[in-house]
């Protein structure tokens, strides 16, 4: 008795009938949210005709990490630390987006300097985002090396963020106002020997992959995503450009000075999984040409704004002079209070375009910090694109959207 | 005691050490693997457990051996717990045909000869070797479906259709050798090629490419190991099994690597001989080792190198390239031994189908990706022509937002390409 109950519960948890008395049988699985390959803690409910997906139902929410709330009782000058944690993956890309943000409800503009710097950073930190993508959807694919290839490069990166900040990954590097510190003394020649490096082994990686019989067979034609509804459904970042349409917030709203830079902009046709690849590895070469030009033309002079109500003073003035140490005291316990007001401002992060819409009321702490989360946009894309498919595809899918569930769920 | 004992005791013997043996290669075969992978991969690997890891294997043992055996509630429990030794049962005893030297020369008795270095010369030797083979999908499939997990499920059913669809290669590759040769016997075959000067991969490499992409199929190698592809299926038909179970499932893949290894080296490249060479006392293994090994490590190679195919590209290459290439290779075999053809007659052949095939998918890759790029700076790479470059002016007015170059709804055609 008991067997038979379960050979019905087993395999079978859906069936359709089909004309002709035939049945047609459905098989549910859960893929995630602890799976090898979703990237986090997705949950993914597919409905399964064999191996092929009759229906694919995205459930998010096992990160929920409050950081939007949270930011609302911080003050503006700590509420930077929490925003590292959204896309964990390239936490400068964030501290860019929240710092334009709140400069702009404040009103001011960084100098050069800091200006040049934070390109220069935020280009390293798409490379080394698009480093963790390369190495992660591929070791999806079974491609194993190449995993540990992409971290071996992103490890340099990494030596460069911990040379300014003296953290790895979680830095705040960026902040209002300009940067925490300004940029130590072998930080340009850590940079150029980068550059030197990275496009021999951007070539081993398009050798490994590019061409190979295998990865094309694997993701030429696989989970396509027509223009429009990538457009429709708001999906922004490479899953836009693979799918055709040329916008990167980039160029399209430039910000922070990349309207100075000469790059272009790598867009698909076919919108599968193999042309999100391309532009994602495209994107890295245009990075560094960017970077090349922002370390070229990297002036000299201060790295924040002369205003020592937004930045704090240098730690040595604080025990020497009675006005610094009025101003640390206040800015850390009070922080400073934006004219009321609203603002949007919209960056390109490594995932997509990264929005901040924060509301002040003009007290010292934001009223509202809404954060337009490229990979939650992207996420929507999934269902879409895994229609049809087969199950090994739907790993292809979603590491080809490059998604951050930190900053799905923030 | 009569000759008959002595036999038996020799079997016995023999089939322990081989036991033995393959256990203790299967050990070590994970620790070369894991250290060899890491090569690869610029890492160091497991070296802690004693000098260059060498205790590694014996650590992972213990820890296998004392984890805890879990048998899900939906289990069926007998299968679930049979499955597993199935598996390994099946893979220890299609050793027995392997042979690692000539058979005795001291002496013609049959006690004399039943210490050859096999466990027997089965006259019908591959034919055993490949039935054998086919029953290893079942301790797979069961396993699989007596998880009670629907990832164990598919990954049984995947491997179910792959090891059938490849069965079929792999027959009629070897066909092609058992026409050279005349004969089933493993050392049969080995004596042919003595016989006939060459080794068969000489007369027969299109045999040799088949056998080897269906053979890695077969034991569920990458970039062919769909049944327990990590990254979609959780790990196939083992996610279910901890402990002791696991590792035996562990144990017959690596066995089972061996002994295709083995049948590698014997049908193509004269087993134990080496030009001569292996009349030197105890010779005969080490040549049979040292292509053993080759061949192994070559799995490891391609293990760390290539992205998983899927599976209905995996049914496709099956059927419609290994197929009819065997069947091609079949015939023209067959014509070459029934007009008494001389060997190269069918080595020139199959080498000239390799070649046509391996034109024909060059060419079909070039095709997909025939290159025009518009912008020839960054990377000096042939790119397929979907990607393109597209130059945006950058636009004068920021802030604002009212320097929309490209609207979010704009196609890409609008779009200015330099």
């Amino acid at each position: 008795m008991q067997t038979e109950e379960r050979a019905t519960t087993l395999e079978v948890d859906e069936s359709e009938q089909l004309e002709g008395g035939a049945r047609r049988d459905y098989m549910t699985i859960n893929m995630g949210p602890q799976h090898p390959s979703t990237h986090g803690v997705l949950r993914l409910i597919l409905t399964l005709d064999g191996e092929t997906i009759v229906k694919a139902q995205p459930d998010i929410g096992y990160l929920h990490t409050g950081i939007e709330k949270t930011a609302e009782g911080k003050s503006y000058f700590k509420a930077l630390v929490v925003t590292d944690r959204m896309d964990y993956l390239a936490p400068l890309a964030n501290n860019l987006g929240y710092s334009l943000a709140v400069e702009k409800l404040l009103g001011i503009e960084v100098p050069e300097r800091a200006l040049y710097a934070r390109v220069i950073l935020a280009e390293l930190q798409r490379i080394a985002s698009h480093l963790v993508w390369l190495g992660t959807s591929a070791l999806d694919l079974g491609a194993q090396s190449v995993f540990l290839y992409c971290f071996r490069e992103r490890e340099i990166i990494l030596d460069i963020f911990e040379l300014c900040s003296g953290v790895r990954m979680m830095t705040s590097y960026i902040m209002p106002g300009g940067l925490q510190a300004d940029l130590p003394p072998g930080f340009e020649q850590r940079v150029r020997d980068f550059l030197a490096l990275f496009p021999k082994r951007l070539r081993e990686y398009h050798d490994l992959l590019t061409n190979n019989r295998l990865w094309v067979d694997r993701t030429k034609g696989i989970c396509k995503l027509p223009a429009e509804d990538a457009v429709r459904l708001g999906c922004t970042g490479a899953t836009l450009r693979g799918s055709g349409v040329a916008y990167d917030v980039r160029k399209a709203f430039p910000y922070g000075g990349y309207e100075r830079f000469d790059f272009d902009i790598p867009v698909g046709a076919n919108g599968d999984v193999y042309d999100r690849y391309l532009v994602r590895m495209l994107e890295m070469d245009q990075s560094l040409r960017i970077i090349q030009q922002a370390l070229d033309g990297l002036p000299g002079g201060p790295w924040q704004v002369d205003d020592p109500k937004i930045v704090p003073p240098p730690k040595y003035m604080v025990s020497s002079n009675m006005e610094a140490l009025i101003h640390h005291f206040k800015l850390y316990t009070e922080g400073y209070r934006p004219p009321a007001g609203e603002v949007y401002v919209r960056t390109e992060s490594p995932k997509g375009e990264l929005g901040f819409y924060m509301v002040s009321d003009g007290s010292a702490r934001p009223y509202r910090m809404h954060v337009r989360a490229p990979s939650f946009a992207n996420l929507q894309a999934l269902p879409l694109m895994i229609q049809g498919a087969f199950v090994a595809d739907v790993v292809a899918a979603i590491g080809s959207i490059d998604i951050v569930l930190g900053e799905v769920d923030r | 005691m009569s000759d008959v004992a002595w036999i038996v005791v020799a079997a016995v013997v023999k089939s322990a050490i081989a036991i033995g043996a393959l256990l203790t290669i299967f050990a070590y075969m994970t620790l070369v693997e894991r250290r060899v992978i890491a090569r690869f991969q610029r890492r160091v690997g497991p070296n802690r457990a004693g000098p260059l890891g060498l205790l590694q294997p014996l650590a992972d043992g213990m820890k296998m051996a004392f984890k805890e055996q879990i048998i899900p509630t939906k289990a069926r429990r007998l299968i679930f717990v049979l499955s597993p030794a199935i598996s390994v049962f099946v893979a220890l005893i299609a050793f027995a045909v392997v042979p690692l030297g000539n058979t005795t020369t001291w002496g013609t008795s049959p006690v004399a000869i039943a210490w050859a270095p096999f466990i027997a010369d089965l006259n019908v030797g591959v034919l055993y070797m490949l039935a054998i083979s086919s029953l290893a999908v079942y301790g797979i499939v069961l396993g699989g479906w007596s998880s009670g997990n629907h990832y164990s499920l598919l990954g049984a059913l995947r491997s179910a259709a792959q090891m059938v669809s490849y069965e079929v290669s792999i027959g009629l590759a070897l066909a092609g050798v058992l026409m050279l040769s005349g004969t089933l016997s493993m050392v049969g075959i080995v004596h042919a090629q003595v016989a006939q000067g060459i080794w068969f991969i000489l007369a027969q490499p299109l045999a040799f490419v088949l056998y080897a992409i269906a053979a890695t199929a077969e034991v569920n190698r990458a970039p062919f190991d769909l049944p327990e592809a990590e990254q979609e299926l959780v790990a196939g038909y083992l996610t279910e099994f901890s402990g002791l179970r696991w590792s035996l499932y562990q144990m017959a893949e690596y066995i089972n690597m061996i002994t295709v290894s083995s049948i590698a080296a014997t049908l193509f490249f004269g087993g134990w001989t080496l030009g001569g060479l292996e009349g030197i006392p105890g010779m005969p293994f080490v040549w049979y080792t040292i292509k053993v090994a080759i061949f192994l490590f070559i799995f490891i190679w391609v293990r760390a190198t290539l992205p998983r195919i899927r599976y209905d590209q995996l049914m496709k290459v099956g059927w419609q390239a290994l197929l009819p290439l065997s069947i091609i290779n079949l015939v023209f075999t067959g014509l070459a031994v029934a007009l008494g053809w001389p060997w190269w007659a069918s080595g020139l052949f199959g080498l000239g189908v390799l070649l046509i095939v391996a034109v024909v998918l060059y060419n079909r890759l070039r095709l997909r990706q025939a290159m025009e790029r518009q912008s020839g700076e960054a990377v000096p790479l042939a790119l397929p022509s979907s990607v393109r470059l597209v130059r945006i002016a950058p636009a004068t007015a920021s802030e604002s937002g009212d320097g929309v170059v490209a609207a979010p709804a704009a196609p890409a055609e609008s779009v200015t390409t330099s």
